[in-house]
């Protein structure tokens, strides 16, 4: 004979009140905020970066420019393939919060644009921050933030310029608005393949 | 967005918005458990806190060998245990007081006080179980305790609950004070 199973039932009702005790209370809201400012604190999350945002409005300058250098191009019998990139511009670092960004955005946008037309500039994009490690010795992927995988400053943003010239491609280095807002450039050649 | 790709997304940008939405996804449970395993709200914020400090650095470590929920969950145990551990005049005094809840829910207020009279240890097994709905599996993972302890723990927390619900005269109790009477 199977054994009764008194304490089943009320186990049953218990559990269903006890149920009921999942809606709630709720964390206060200001615990949220009180939570993203600690991480902040410690660096655990992004800070804000104005520059980001200047290199985002910038590369918009580029393809508009680029857009305009094609929409000339168009009207020719056969359009003249777009120029080669010869060398990357990398932005590293940079000003984290600026004074007036408005001012840093024009600064931006008109060297851009002078070197678009110019027809110096093939193209400039904004990078993600993510970056993917992959450990060749370790056989997996690591997924890190740009700040954790580049130690010094994060790579985050490049130019492609079409000059052939390295003295050139040097000189517009060092006009790159980005050196004087604290951040740091990089100039490598683009091997022609 | 679904949690996976959020979960990529902020280990990824280390973005505010990301971590947001993983915060609102999550604390509602976590801030549940960490203040009826520790019964003050104010404590309960500030561990809540730690949970998500100690997380968001560890994120990267996560396995995903369980769920989001049961790893930030035993982060929030540990934190709790931790605390208890720091404060033992207040804290650690075995029970912990219900949480504050509206002053017309009497049967909800009697039930919260039951469940905070329990024992610490038994009281996270009954809420991670019967509250939260965490399986005997993910429970002995989170205490390190085998399956065995977590169903003997919540078996006896619950008998606790119900005696105390009906010592306490609660008016949801006459049936379970029959079949409590046939144990």
């Amino acid at each position: 004979m199977p054994e009764i199973d008194f304490d089943s039932g009320a186990d049953d009702r218990l559990v269903r009140r006890l149920r009921t005790l999942a809606e709630g209370p709720a964390p206060p809201e200001r615990v949220e905020e009180r939570v993203v400012a600690e991480l902040r604190a410690r660096g655990l999350l992004e800070p804000r970066r104005a520059w980001r945002r200047l290199l985002a409005a910038a590369a918009a300058v580029v393809l508009f420019a680029g857009g305009w250098l094609a929409g000339r191009s168009a009207s020719d019998p056969a359009p003249a393939p777009p120029p080669a990139a010869t060398y990357a511009l990398f932005l590293l670092g940079g000003v984290e919060e600026a004074a007036n960004e408005a001012e840093l955005v024009e600064e931006y946008r008109a060297w851009a644009v002078g070197l678009a037309r110019a027809g110096e500039l093939a193209a400039g994009e904004k990078l993600g921050r993510a970056a993917w490690l992959l450990d060749g010795a370790a056989g997996e992927t690591v997924l890190r933030t740009a700040a954790e995988a580049h130690r010094a400053a994060p790579l985050s943003g490049f130019f492609l310029l079409t000059t052939g010239d390295p003295e050139e491609a040097l000189t517009i280095a060092r006009s790159c608005p980005h050196l004087r807002h604290g951040g740091e450039v990089l100039l490598r050649p683009i091997e022609q393949t | 967005v679904g949690e996976a790709r959020l979960l990529v997304r902020f280990l990824a940008e280390r973005d505010e918005a990301s971590f947001r939405r993983l915060y609102r996804l999550h604390s509602p449970l976590l801030y549940r458990v960490i203040l009826r395993s520790l019964g003050r709200a104010a404590l309960a914020e500030d561990v809540l806190q730690e949970t998500w400090v100690r997380a968001v650095a560890g994120l990267p470590r996560f396995r995903r060998d369980s769920t989001l929920r049961t790893w930030l969950t035993g982060i929030a145990l540990r934190c709790c245990h931790e605390a208890r551990r720091a404060e033992p005049a207040s804290v650690a005094d075995e029970a912990a007081p219900a949480p504050a809840l509206a002053p017309a829910d009497d049967s909800r207020l009697d039930l919260e006080r039951a469940v905070g009279e329990l024992a610490p240890g038994r009281r996270e097994v009954l809420l991670l179980h019967d509250v939260e709905g965490f399986t005997h599996a993910e429970i002995a993972a989170l205490l390190a305790i085998d399956e065995g302890t977590s169903k003997s723990q919540l078996s006896r927390a619950r008998r606790q609950v119900r005696e105390r619900l009906v010592a306490g005269a609660d008016p949801a109790a006459p049936t379970e004070v029959a079949t409590d009477a046939r144990d």
